[in-house]
């Protein structure tokens, strides 16, 4: 009985061709355009010299001066294009969004950023942390000199050391780009699809809400167990549907998704299983029509994804500061975090933790939605 | 008016999900620009984070870093345990630890610079880079006073005085500070997501049930002629869509409020109506090609809308798209309307002229051009295979 | 004689104001193809489904097989089949696959199995379509595939709700055959219509039910004899004075005249030599009359004298 429903199950779905095609062709597509739009995110772009404006003054020293033609010249590590100028033309190149900022270089180093170029805060920030380095060094280099002439060779010798003392502590030795997580939160937008899915199945199965739920309410065999098949079928080809969206990211588009190829099916098993239990759940309760359900759900669906950080890199984060539970039982955040912490975590508990989130969230679903259906009378069809 | 009503009668039946769908994405769109300041300048930059340094040191020196770090970011207390550390990290309540291990000053005052100090950080984090130049600047300036003969308290006391002296001044060319409100922009700027998701979703499926093979065969043998009636399907759908504009627009006055009165949201107005042409003019495409059932539909309307959105800058700036994506972007129509939006709000290199404006404008409405002729090319078409 | 398959007793439902079934009672034997007549809206489907537990109810008692029939009947349900009014069945399986599902649910076995679809195909005549998707197949050819999934796997009792609505006269035919047929392999049969010729046709006994309620139960005879009319004589005849009609209606056995539109309509209750009586009356009068047809009450006849309307709308 279990195996029979369950064959028909999948074979239903398997020949559901337009449903399949857009599950599958939706993740590809979207992977596909992430995978060109972050492209460079990821990689970290060929380093394009920033434009600046530098205002000498007349007490420049000259190694400052040296050190900034060093950096503004040609070739591989060139970090500035710098555009000599008086202060009145700097302003105006700087209104005019013609350059990044304006260094003033005399005694002190300082900069002037304009206000309006939000768009341009990592150049801002370099030119920042540029001008700090070089404002910094320069008054220890002469301060230190002056009161030990001396020391001078030590301290240059101190400037020009390379600074390689602060280690970064890994805890999976491995870097992770910002990119990836928006790979991690399509794959979790595309279990949580499997919504769809369970709706329709468990309106195919109740008397109240189709002609085929009345046709098989009226055969003899327990109907927790037929339906309990046709949801371990669902499942199961969301599973197959969302490995080989995520199959052709690792393999196709290279995307880094970890070493451990196992525990990343595993977890999108587990969030194939939320998705359609979700669904499942929606489509036991109410009477309303199946267009109505798979409206909400694909709308629940986006509001998970938009939290989990789909839309907008920070919105997870912003969740974590202001409802944390929140982030504990959104299964696009669970699914999202499970594959985060594998990329970045050596110890599996946080990944377990995750992933018994799911599949708790999936039982209550399940338990709760078999526990509506055991209603097997209604009082209209 | 026949169909015209029956379009009407059918979105009656249709309200309860279009509800849903305006509820959620109204919720959806109020929440991502209410934080939109803190997600886009989530970049590289100066501002002061959370951080925790963990003191294993215990030292003068480890103290004087401390109370460096402290003036310029926010520090908060963590347990040194591995679980506390990676708890923090993991939830993202700091951005970056610092960790002063045993013997820091000593090795400092010895000149060692191998692993000085360590830190745990948010993989790949943009802040975690600024966090370390930061330290390695500081730690810098304190190696060049030592080598300069002078004890550590004195470097540290002297580095800390010249790293106190502002340096950055910000200047503001535009509009002051003060008065600058940048949430209307990001209102508009999500806006075409929205507006796609919403007619698709919306939109199709009173055009499905209006355009249903038998339906349709029926109103062809009727007395109507198929100009009128496509007519009346198209005063329809630009019903419907300037009830959606102007829901849209009103819930911008509202959480937006008197920030929303300004010169520029003429424009903004302006770039969104005709984008919601276009996205109105691809929906009636899109139904005139093949009717679906309801969850294609929805995956259709995701894969248009989140696609065009990544790839035109809807959700990531496109001043952090590459060159041959914006190049590629240019035949999307949010594209256009995204850089109508970075021009009026600043946010591109690109200074507002009206000129350029139009223009992105009226490449937006010839994309909608475009679509209708699909439809009337598609509906052509049909009809001869008859 | 043995106990009925289908015992109904005082069976009460209600949707909200609308009483559906109202202290409806109803028997039907072993054997039997038991007709459930009645107009759209009288309870008809009600009834089946309250029969297989689908829908709850009120008030009262339903017996399938001498046991009460529950959600969870299991036993019984295994030896009904249900043809639905609606078509069910799926779109993305084949006509074979589609039978072998429904039937699977019944029955366990693979051989049996295989040999019961392969027989419910050719019972229906869907040999040559097994392997059609049913979107290809056409309205007639749709309702056959339908009543091969209700029937597969051999059932003891077949209730059928409408299976002819909407279909042509050839496959009507072959259904109506085909249930017959059934009936003679030993199947009990509970059959729903709203087409008196119909149930006329293969009924063996018939109930007539109305707003809920059973009106009337018998063999289509008995039923015929529940009523004045026996014999209905239609003429046409161009001049007919009130005097005439007044004189025709003191005629032997007749007790109705009806006369409108030079249309002269004769009721007459038992007895023979109605027609003939009618038409000597006629030629003494000297009233040249056209066309006479003379016809044996019809279920609908039966129908419109116990409620007073016609039993299609």
């Amino acid at each position: 009985m279990f195996l029979h429903c369950f064959g028909y199950g999948i074979k239903n779905l398997l020949r559901s061709r337009d449903y399949l095609f857009w599950s599958l062709g939706f993740s590809i597509i979207l992977a596909t355009l992430f995978h060109v739009a972050f492209g460079d995110l990821s990689k970290g772009e060929g380093f394009i010299p920033i434009p600046t404006a530098v205002v000498l003054e007349e007490s420049c020293p000259q190694p400052l001066k040296d050190v900034l033609d060093t950096l503004g010249e040609p070739g591989d590590g060139q970090l500035l294009e710098i555009q000599y100028a008086s202060q009145e033309e700097a302003e105006s190149l700087l209104k005019g969004k013609k350059v990044s900022g304006i260094l003033f270089v005399g005694e002190n180093v300082s900069l002037s950023v304009s206000g309006d170029m939000t768009y341009d805060k990592l150049n801002q920030s370099i030119l920042q942390s540029l001008a700090e380095s070089l404002h910094g060094s320069y008054e220890a280099v002469s301060e230190a000199a002056a009161r030990s002439p001396e020391k001078l060779p030590q301290i240059l010798a101190a400037l020009q050391k390379d600074a390689a003392h602060n280690q970064e502590i890994n805890y999976a030795g491995r870097n992770l780009d910002e990119g990836l997580t928006y790979f991690f939160n399509l794959i979790a937008m595309t279990c949580l699809t499997g919504s769809t899915a369970g709706a329709v199945t468990a309106a195919a199965s109740q008397a109240n809400l189709s002609e085929l739920g009345k046709r098989k309410s009226v055969t003899p065999g327990k109907k927790q167990v037929r339906i309990l098949a046709e949801v371990a079928a669902t499942i199961l080809m969301q599973f197959f549907a969302v490995s080989i969206s995520v199959v052709y990211m690792w393999a196709v588009l290279g995307v880094d998704l970890g070493s451990s190829a196992g525990y990343v099916l595993l977890t999108v098993l587990a969030g194939s299983m939320a998705g359609v239990s979700g669904g499942f759940f929606a489509g036991c309760i109410g009477k309303s029509s199946i267009h109505v359900k798979i409206g909400v759900l694909m709308a629940i669906t986006m509001l998970c994804s938009f939290f989990s950080g789909l839309m907008v890199g920070g919105m997870k984060l912003l969740v974590q500061r202001y409802a944390p539970w929140f982030n504990r039982i959104n299964p696009a955040a669970l699914i999202s975090d499970s594959l985060y912490s594998l990329a970045v975590y050596e110890s599996h508990t946080r990944f377990f933790q995750c992933i018994g989130g799911l599949f708790i969230i999936s039982a209550l679903f399940i338990l709760a939605g078999a526990a509506m259906v055991r209603r097997q009378r209604y009082a209209s069809l | 008016m026949q169909v015209f009503k029956a379009f009407y009668l059918i979105l009656k039946k249709h309200m309860k999900p279009l509800f849903i769908y305006t509820g959620a994405y109204a919720f959806m769109l109020l929440l991502i620009t209410q934080t939109a300041e803190d997600n886009m300048n989530s970049y590289f930059e100066s501002t002061s984070l959370d951080i925790s340094v963990i003191d294993r040191d215990r030292s003068q020196a480890a103290e004087a870093l401390t109370e460096y770090l402290d003036s310029r970011h926010n520090l908060i207390e963590i347990e040194d345990t591995k679980k506390d550390i990676q708890d923090h990290i993991y939830y993202r309540y700091v951005k970056y630890i610092l960790i002063i291990p045993e013997g820091f000053e000593n090795n400092l005052m010895q000149g060692k610079t191998e692993d000085l100090l360590q830190h745990v950080q948010i993989p790949g984090s943009s802040q975690g880079r600024f966090l370390n130049n930061q330290i390695e600047n500081y730690i810098k300036q304190v190696q060049i006073y030592l080598a300069g003969g002078q004890d550590i308290a004195a470097a540290m006391e002297a580095v800390q005085k010249t790293l106190a002296d502002p340096l950055v001044e910000t200047l503001y060319f535009g509009d002051k500070k003060e008065s600058r409100n940048d949430t209307v922009f990001y209102f508009f700027q999500y806006l075409p997501y929205i507006y796609i998701l919403l007619l698709v979703c919306g939109l199709a499926p009173i055009l499905f049930a209006l355009n249903k093979k038998e339906i349709q065969e029926r109103t062809l043998c009727s007395s109507m002629n198929l100009m009128q009636k496509n007519v009346q399907i198209l005063l329809g759908s630009v019903c419907y869509s300037i009830l959606i504009y102007i829901v849209f627009a009103a819930l911008g006055f509202l959480i937006i409020g008197k920030d929303m009165i300004r010169a520029e949201t003429v424009y903004l107005l302006l770039n969104s109506a005709v984008f919601l042409i276009f996205a109105a003019a691809m929906t009636i495409f899109l139904c005139t090609l093949s009717p679906v059932n309801d969850s294609v539909l929805n995956f259709i309307a995701n894969t248009v809308g989140l696609g065009m959105s990544f790839l035109c800058g809807v959700f990531v700036p496109q001043s952090l798209l590459s060159k041959p994506v914006l190049a590629a972007a240019k035949f999307l129509p949010a594209y256009w309307y995204i850089k109508n939006n970075n021009m009026l709000a600043g946010f591109s290199e690109e200074p507002f002229s009206r000129e350029s404006f139009f223009t992105a404008v009226g490449i937006q409405a010839l994309f909608a051009a475009a679509m209708f002729t699909g439809v009337l090319a598609v509906s052509k078409l049909k009809r001869q295979r008859r | 004689m043995s106990q009925p398959i289908v015992k109904i007793e005082n069976v009460v439902k209600r949707y909200r104001e609308l009483v559906a079934l109202d202290h409806f009672n109803l028997q039907i034997e072993e054997g039997e193809i038991f007709g459930l007549l009645g107009p759209n809206g009288s309870g008809k489907t009600t009834t089946i489904n309250c029969i297989l537990s689908l829908l709850t109810y009120d008030k009262g008692s339903i017996q399938v097989f001498g046991k009460e029939m529950r959600p969870d009947s299991y036993e019984s349900k295994r030896q009904i089949g249900v043809i639905m009014q609606n078509v069910a069945v799926f779109d993305e399986l084949t006509v074979y696959e589609n039978i072998d599902y429904f039937c699977g649910l019944y029955i366990r076995d693979k051989k049996t199995r295989r040999q019961y679809v392969e027989e419910a195909v050719e019972f229906v005549g869907l040999q040559d379509f097994s392997r059609f998707y049913p979107k290809k197949l056409s309205g007639g050819l749709l309702r056959r595939l339908n009543i091969a999934c209700g029937i597969a796997h051999k059932p003891r009792l077949i209730i059928m709700d409408e299976p002819t609505v909407a279909v042509d006269p050839q496959s009507r035919n072959k259904i109506l055959e085909g249930i017959e047929d059934l009936n003679k392999q030993g199947a009990t049969i509970i059959y729903t219509t709203h087409y008196m010729e119909e149930a006329e046709q293969i009924c063996s006994r018939i109930a007539i039910m109305d707003k809920g309620r059973n009106l009337a139960l018998g063999t289509k005879e008995e039923l015929k004899q529940m009523i004045k009319k026996s014999e209905g004589i239609s003429i046409e005849i161009l001049n007919l004075e009130e005097r005439h009609i007044a004189e025709l209606r003191a005629l032997k056995h007749v007790y109705e005249v009806r006369y409108a539109n030079h249309h002269l309509e004769v009721l007459c209750s038992g007895g023979a030599h109605n027609l003939s009586r009618v038409l000597e009356y006629l030629q003494k009068e000297e009233l040249p009359f056209g066309r006479v047809y003379s016809e044996l009450p019809t279920l609908n006849d039966v129908f419109l004298e116990i409620t007073g309307k016609e039993l299609r709308d």
